[in-house]
């Protein structure tokens, strides 16, 4: 099973490429599990899920902590025997097969972090790793931002995408957040120069990141992407021609070329 | 982030030893110190007390007492 987190700054395009990459690896016959820890939760919808639908870590806390052990002081030594039957009341069956799972977000303000779901999750991920061999991949959505590879989730994954723009700023963040994976263990830093326009673009963005890149992939500013957001469509299922696909196809065979 | 790593302190040394780590929670019940982690997970350690919580190095320092 192979653990993969996807990062970047802000609207660069992780849970699109994510969703999509999922659904073609489900298509090809592989046993997918994303996670979205992303509290912004946009990755159900990507995958054609009403957000309505979907019980997230965080929101059931309490019903968790009753099922895995309850509160501190109320049952010692709990075991991890029954996490295999409470996880399955937090998977959803998403298009081709894809399986989901949403940590959640902040349910009022005030509410304080969400350093506890994230931890539930780091857990999550190390007990599945450890377990039966039930997934080949499991995806991680992280938050925008670096801040995801502080808090020590993606330790000793086996890839880390780093997704950015070729402009300055997120550029500046693809990096950091390429540095930080290493400092973690990834196996593979892969990053994707998502919405090229123009050669040039791509070329500037190659050099800025090829001190930190084991690889470095590209994705075409494609019209489509957005045309299907706005309708609240899904690109493989109403644009699957299109151009972005078609990178990001590529994309999944250089995945697996290395995986 | 708001997760510890938990050390004990034999008393009179300067050595620690690892307890838990991925604690959330901790709490005293009937003389022993409960922590938990996400999952619910208690691990449960005899004669100590709560010497320091420290959010920016992240962790939870527990020194040994006299048993009660």
């Amino acid at each position: 099973m192979k653990r993969i987190i996807f990062t970047g700054k802000g609207g660069v395009g992780k849970t699109t490429i994510l969703s999509n990459l999922a659904r073609l690896l489900a298509r090809d016959g592989y046993r997918v599990l994303v996670i979205d820890c992303d509290p912004s939760m946009n990755l159900a919808m990507s995958l054609g899920i009403p957000i309505s639908e979907v019980v997230s870590l965080a929101g059931d806390k309490s019903h968790l902590q009753e099922k895995l052990g309850g509160g501190v002081g109320e049952h010692a030594n709990h075991g991890l025997e029954d996490t295999d039957d409470s996880l399955e009341e937090f998977i959803v069956q998403a298009c081709d097969g894809v399986k989901l799972i949403v940590m959640g977000t902040i349910p009022f303000g005030g509410a304080g972090c969400l350093c506890a779901p994230i931890s539930l999750v780091k857990l999550l991920v190390n007990y599945l790793a450890s377990g039966p061999d039930e997934n080949d991949f499991i995806f991680v959505d992280s938050q925008a931002g670096v801040e995801i590879f502080g808090r020590g989730l993606a330790s000793e994954f086996d890839i880390s995408f780093v997704i950015t723009e070729p402009t300055p700023k997120s550029l500046e963040v693809a990096k950091h957040g390429l540095r930080l994976a290493k400092d973690l263990g990834v196996k593979r830093q892969i990053a994707i120069v998502n919405k090229v326009e123009l050669e040039e673009d791509l070329s500037c963005a190659v050099q800025e990141l090829n001190l930190f890149a084991d690889q470095i992939l590209s994705v075409g500013y494609d019209r489509s992407v957005i045309e299907a957001d706005k309708k609240g469509a899904l690109l493989l299922d109403n644009v699957p021609w299109t151009s972005a696909l078609s990178d990001i196809l590529r994309i999944k065979k250089c995945m697996l070329g290395d995986v | 982030m708001c997760e510890f790593t938990v050390y004990v302190y034999e008393d009179g040394t300067k050595d620690r030893l690892l307890v838990a780590k991925n604690i959330l929670a901790a709490k005293r019940k009937d003389g022993r110190t409960l922590l938990m982690d996400a999952f619910g997970s208690i691990t449960p350690v005899e004669s100590v007390t709560i010497e320091e919580v420290n959010t920016i190095s992240q962790e939870l320092i527990l020194k040994k007492i006299e048993p009660e």
